[in-house]
């Protein structure tokens, strides 16, 4: 203990790794001020706002319609849309008229939203789709739901093999309907801004733990750790456990506090709602919580490989800079490679999908295993936890067998 | 306490940089002497673990080192020439530290720190960031810590370098007190550490040792004589020339060498006795004299 306490003061103590925390600190605060400012509310006098007063206007406005989305909701969303539109101020050419009348469907935003799509192309999203069907159409989103992918499948556009075909649409018939509906814009925020912030999340703790190993070098200490009783065995768990926690413990405090500061501020609603109201298309039958909870999993698994890789090189190559450089590569490098290598087979393999689990959730990314059918996100998660799971013996090998000129 | 080295070798490709030593050690002081690049340091490094020889076995009271593993090394202390450490820790925390990494138990480590500050001398400095310390501080810091598990071995390379006289002299005190209980092996390029201190002097040249014993023994092995002698300005670097040269002092009425020859350099030559700095020069020729404006105190 007293030795894990150590290394973690050592990383600390460093004034680069002050700056690195300060910027994540800063990093936090704009994030989460971006966020709030997705939620947009227009009242009657069609004035503008957003953040914490937006929410709690629009949350007021959308509980009114919250509850399961039947047949006879969805129509009667539809017959209250059209009533909005033959306003005079949908009709009219004034802006602020027209503001006015938009702000009489704010409550029903994410209901109007669901049915668009249902009533859009495959890869196209229609604003006015709403306004060519009647009230009885609009009650069959969720077979329009099922029947718009079955023709995609059968379109010839894709090459799914029959058994993801299959897949996809066993998913898709199993999806629990009618939805159940709430004030969710602060779950929505969420998740549209995440994987942004995971990402510079993750970069910032692989600049944290890229010298935990190779300091020892640089700074000459090495002859006298290596020479020390517990140099070889404990003290090199000891390196290994502080990048572990500090992996950890940055990882989940930060995500926790812009977590909690968005909820906060827009509303902890709609956790329960599936995430079809926000993703329409996703193959993914869970709610906002479920896709919060595996999009945070995946970024931690990212996190963790861009970590023990710039741990291991840090061990290997005695060098913090090189070290410092792996977890861009791992993160931010891969997908460029993506846009060199069109095999979205692989590309979708890739560690910074880790990060990129909102998209994973969004797209139909598919794997077959063995005859059995997977979507990419529940492979690429467990999966890289092995491989971080193996690589610290690795780097426990790799530096406690280290050898000092 | 018994050390043993049977034909230790390292090898850095085609450099050998320690050639087949066989040497025994038990409890005293042993001062190993050579210049840049004899292989003083790799055989220390060997004797610390942290270097695998390429042939040959350390032996410590009949076990091999390297099987020994965390059980030799906690006999162990260790000064090494570079003295590393983290700039931001204050002294003590550095020094709880490595009582953690050293395996000591924290209370005890406490203890050991609380004792050793003042012992070496660091009473006032125990808060201060080690970046802030002077070398010769730094230094004394680094012996603290060789001594902190109250090491059966302890292995000090160059350990005085940087240190003012007086620190050197205190520091050579501390080393013959310590001594007394234990194995101490001492590289230094200053000759004169070594001639107080020594209970056997090694002489190291191109990874070989090529002379131990005593001070008395090693200055009785050489063959030449020392001759002190008076020569005109103009001529002192035809001198340099012939003669190895053990030291050169201008006066007034011209520059008095220290000659080691077999023949007098000079009819008016007065014979000398021979000293450590002498055989220094005698045994390491010009490699040591060239060393000597860099590394080198005679």
């Amino acid at each position: 203990m007293k030795m894990l306490r150590f290394e973690i003061k050592k990383v600390f103590s460093k004034s680069r790794n002050k700056i690195a925390l300060l910027v994540l600190v800063l990093l936090l605060i704009a994030t989460s001020i971006l966020t709030m400012s997705r939620v947009e509310y227009i009242d009657t006098d069609g004035n503008r706002t957003s953040g914490i007063t937006a929410a709690r206007e629009l949350r007021s406005e959308k509980d009114e319609w919250a509850g399961y989305l039947t047949e006879d909701v969805l129509a009667e969303v539809a017959a209250e849309n059209e009533r909005i539109n033959q306003s005079q101020g949908v009709q009219s050419a004034d802006t602020e008229q027209e503001d006015r009348a938009y702000a009489q469907k704010q409550g029903m935003s994410d209901i109007i939203n669901l049915i668009n799509s249902a009533f859009s192309e495959w890869r196209d999203y229609n604003y006015y789709a709403i306004d060519n069907i009647s009230a009885e159409e609009a009650g069959t989103v969720y077979e329009k739901r099922i029947d718009a992918l079955k023709d995609y499948l059968d379109s010839g556009e894709e090459t799914f093999t029959e058994a993801q075909r299959e897949f996809l649409v066993q998913r898709y018939e199993n999806l629990q309907t009618p939805f159940y509906y709430e004030y969710m814009d602060g779950w929505s925020a969420l998740l549209q801004n995440i994987s942004t912030f995971l990402l510079m999340l993750a970069l910032v703790i692989g600049f944290l733990v890229s010298g935990i190993f190779s300091e020892e070098f640089q700074t000459k200490a090495d002859s006298i750790f290596f020479s020390a009783k517990l140099g070889r065995n404990q003290a090199v768990w000891s390196k290994i456990g502080a990048g572990f926690l500090i992996t950890t413990v940055f990882y989940l405090v930060f995500v926790l506090l812009y977590t909690g500061i968005v909820l906060f501020a827009l509303g902890f609603d709609g956790a329960d709602c599936p995430i079809q109201l926000d993703l329409w298309r996703s193959s993914y039958n869970i709610t906002f919580l479920q896709g919060y909870l595996l999009i945070v999993c995946g970024g931690y698994i990212g996190t963790l490989l861009a970590a023990t890789v710039s741990m291991l090189v840090s061990a290997a190559l005695r060098s913090t800079t090189v070290a410092v450089i792996v977890p861009f590569i791992i993160l931010c490098a891969f997908p460029f490679l993506s846009r060199i290598i069109t095999l979205p087979q692989i590309c979708a393999f890739f560690p910074d999908q880790l990060l990129e689990v909102y998209i994973g959730i969004k797209e139909f990314g598919l794997a077959e295993l063995c005859g059995k059918v997977m979507s990419t996100v529940t492979v690429i998660i467990p999966v890289y936890a092995v491989v971080c799971l193996v690589l610290l013996p690795a780097l426990y090998f790799v530096y406690h067998k280290a050898e000092t000129r | 306490m018994k050390l043993e080295l049977c034909d230790l070798t390292k090898k850095f490709g085609d450099f050998t940089a320690v050639d087949h030593i066989n040497l025994t050690m038990e409890n005293g002081v042993y001062g190993l002497l050579g210049v840049n690049g004899a292989g003083k340091t790799t055989l220390m490094r060997m004797l610390c673990t942290l270097l695998t020889p390429t042939s040959g076995r350390v032996f410590c009271d009949g076990k091999d080192i390297f099987q020994m593993g965390g059980e030799y090394r906690k006999l162990l202390g260790y000064l090494p020439q570079d003295f590393g450490f983290y700039p931001e820790f204050s002294v003590k925390d550095y020094l709880l530290y490595i009582a953690a990494i050293k395996g000591l138990r924290p209370a005890f480590a406490k203890q050991r720190v609380r004792a050793l500050i003042p012992q070496v001398g660091l009473a006032k400095a125990a808060n201060k960031k080690m970046r802030k310390l002077s070398g010769g501080m730094k230094r004394r810091v680094g012996i603290a810590q060789a001594m902190l598990n109250d090491p059966k071995i302890l292995i000090l390379d160059e350990p005085t370098a940087g240190l003012d006289p007086s620190e050197r002299i205190r520091f050579r005190n501390l080393i013959s007190e310590l001594a007394a209980e234990r194995l101490v092996l001492l590289s230094t390029h200053i000759v004169s550490d070594i001639a107080y201190i020594a209970t056997e002097i090694w002489l190291m040249k191109d990874g070989k040792l090529m002379h131990r014993g005593t001070a008395d023994e090693i200055v009785g092995s050489m063959d030449e004589a020392v001759w002190e002698c008076l020569v005109p300005k103009e001529a002192a670097a035809d001198f340099a020339g012939k003669y190895k040269i053990s030291n050169m002092r201008t006066d007034a009425n011209g520059v008095v060498l220290r000659i080691i020859s077999q023949e007098r350099p000079t009819p008016d030559a007065r014979r000398q006795e021979a000293s450590l700095e002498d055989v220094f020069l005698y045994y390491f020729g010009k490699k040591a004299g060239r060393a000597g404006n860099e590394d080198v105190t005679i």
